[in-house]
């Protein structure tokens, strides 16, 4: 993993009480958060700030043995979720984020450049096609779970472009697109 | 990853795509350096003219920015290109750029070692360089200034709010750690506890130290900012 | 199966195509679990031989264990191909849907060219009557053309009864320029008297009726 040098500088664990360094500081973590995300493809985190996937403490670093505090954390989440870097995976709880190191709108356009290139038009296309398929290799959505893959395929529903198809269980499982 | 099924065939494409597009991509790096070096070839041999026609500078210094040359790297100091003034000039404009992008990490103090060695890492300016460009800038009153403290640590304030002699000496302090703190200060330079408190409380303030409270349960450090660029120095 | 308030159709044959992507989807996540099983094992065997390296062919667990993977390897041979069969099978379903809607072009196509031609049926009765104008048409022209050139003898005829007009007048001038010298001779005056009622045939017919009179003569004709 590639940290930027503020991530081994001692007080950007504190939160500062000056309000103009802590909002740099927060930016810091944002940078930080969403960079090892995309390097990683690490795509949901918890609202203590643990990746789902992957068993990775960003907010511990124990070169310099500093942890960032839990409440410190949720702002920095909160503020995330304010610039829409992160949303909520479920519409129910907010106990889980997808994180958004591209928009939403980016990745809907993304897929639809895949759907258009592996000549996927107007057949049906399942999820697991989309994103676990050997076709999608290579694709920066390769591997996105499911709620983020949903919540991307239905702006292009609103779009015009698709229509989903549900199994018996009411969860998405197939799209096609024209 | 292993495939199976008929996009197992895919696989070998792949590989051959990108060493394709690798080759590519280093023909047209090959191709911009050379046309790079070219243009600045050219910026010495009609140095000249361009000092001469304003126009024809400007829009030659547009072509240049455009395909990622620095205009730095256009000036020679010895053969006097352009002019003087405007190799100057150019560093000023980018004094104040660098200014006011880390101004909110740092509260607008910054060594002029780091500004030489981090900002402008891909041009050959000299500390003496920055220092002259300052001077020309002390002209329009924007508040720049530098200080010096023990007596070889050059500092660039961006801030028009002038360092107490206090806020010098903690600086001072820090450029050895990186941090200061109220003992630290206590028993390095005498202080009362409570002068010591109010410095660094109002550096804090003014947003020119970081505040860690996180160093093994003790007191509470006071970090200066500069320390995030002097870690660079350390990896490299 | 869900169809959201859209536009676009989900279709009989996409249900299908569904049902077939996804056991597709399962044979495809079914080679990849396997096939880290095998790299696993593999792997497992590997370190085993190097903490036994004089007894290994003896030692049971190896010998278990490399069977274990060979039967992973059949496995996996039989779910490529499998796979393979499956993504063929969609390619010939993706291609007939494809010729279908060739064929549909076809059949509208079609429909539409005898729709069409249907439109043609009394294409005789409108060619013939569309000769007869024409042919009309054309004896219209062709009076219309000697109208045109009946007005131009009509000029003709005025430019030569002017011409004789002229020769008369001048002819009685020279007269009465040679009469003078001399006396007047009662020869001149029958001669005069020739020439006038050449005039009165003249004048009574006027430009407009002559004009009809010639017109008129070929369309009775017609």
């Amino acid at each position: 993993m590639e940290f930027p040098p503020i991530y081994s500088f001692p007080p950007l664990y504190t939160r500062q009480p000056n309000a103009v360094i802590r909002n740099k500081q927060i930016d810091s973590w944002i940078d930080i958060i969403l960079s090892i995300s995309k390097q990683q493809s690490l795509w949901e985190i918890d609202s203590q700030g643990n990746f789902i996937q992957q068993s990775i403490s960003l907010f511990e670093n124990k070169d310099i043995d500093r942890t960032v505090s839990p409440l410190f954390i949720k702002e920095i989440l909160q503020r995330m979720v304010k610039t829409q870097k992160l949303v909520a995976r479920d519409d129910m709880s907010d106990s889980t984020y997808c994180i958004l190191w591209k928009n939403l709108d980016s990745w809907a356009s993304l897929m639809l450049e895949w759907f258009e290139t592996t000549n996927k038009l107007n057949q049906v296309v399942t999820i697991y096609e989309l994103t676990s398929g050997d076709e999608s290799i290579g694709w920066e959505f390769h591997s996105m779970p499911d709620p983020l893959v949903s919540k991307c395929l239905n702006l292009l529903v609103k779009r015009g472009r698709a229509t989903m198809l549900k199994d018996e269980y009411n969860k998405y499982i197939a799209i096609k697109v024209v | 990853m292993k495939r199976f099924g008929v996009s197992a065939f895919d696989a070998t494409k792949d590989t051959y795509d990108s060493t394709i597009l690798q080759r590519q991509s280093k023909e047209y790096e090959q191709q911009l350096k050379l046309f790079q070096d070219k243009l600045i070839q050219f910026a010495k041999q009609h140095n000249e003219e361009l000092g001469l026609n304003h126009e024809f500078k400007s829009k030659f210094m547009k072509m240049c920015n455009s395909i990622g040359i620095d205009p730095l790297n256009l000036f020679d100091k010895d053969r006097h290109l352009f002019s003087v003034d405007d190799y100057y000039y150019e560093i000023c404009v980018k004094l104040i750029q660098i200014c006011r992008d880390i101004k909110d990490i740092n509260g607008g103090i910054v060594s002029l070692d780091e500004l030489q060695k981090i900002y402008f890492a891909q041009s050959n300016v000299t500390i003496e360089d920055i220092e002259k460009s300052v001077q020309m800038l002390s002209n329009l009153d924007g508040g720049f200034e530098i200080f010096q403290i023990r007596d070889h640590l050059k500092f660039l304030r961006s801030v028009p709010n002038e360092l107490t002699s206090d806020q010098a000496k903690v600086l001072e302090v820090c450029s050895v750690m990186g941090y200061a703190s109220i003992n630290l200060l206590h028993i390095n330079l005498n202080w009362e506890r409570v002068r010591c408190k109010a410095t660094l409380d109002e550096m804090i303030a003014n947003g020119l130290l970081w505040m860690d409270n996180q160093c093994g349960g003790k007191e509470i450090l006071y970090w200066d900012p500069s320390w995030i660029t002097r870690s660079i120095d350390i990896q490299t | 199966m869900g169809q959201k308030g859209s536009k676009i159709k989900i279709t009989e044959q996409d249900k299908a195509v569904l049902q077939l992507k996804q056991s597709k989807d399962s044979i495809h996540k079914y080679t990849r679990r396997t096939s880290d099983l095998i790299s696993h094992e593999k792997q497992e065997l590997k370190i085993l031989i190097q903490n036994n390296p004089k007894n290994y062919k003896e030692n049971k667990k190896i010998r278990f264990l490399l069977k274990r993977v060979h039967y992973q390897e059949h496995l996996l041979d039989q779910a490529s191909d499998q796979l393979i069969n499956l993504e063929n099978m969609l390619s010939n379903i993706e291609f007939k849907l494809v010729e279908k809607q060739f064929f549909e072009g076809l059949k509208n196509g079609n429909s539409i060219l005898t729709k069409l031609n249907k439109e043609f049926a009394n294409v005789d009765e409108v060619l013939d009557d569309m000769q007869e104008q024409m042919a009309y048409q054309d004896e219209i022209n062709e009076t219309l053309a000697q109208h045109v050139s009946g007005v131009n003898d009509y000029e003709d005829e005025i430019d030569k009864e002017l011409d004789a007009m002229e020769n008369e007048l001048m002819g009685k001038q020279k007269q009465e320029q040679e009469a003078l010298p001399n006396m007047p001779s009662v020869g001149r005056l029958p001669e005069l008297e020739n020439t006038k009622p050449k005039v009165g045939d003249f004048t009574p017919v006027k430009s407009p009726a002559n004009k009809e009179q010639q017109g008129q003569e070929p369309a009775l004709l017609a």
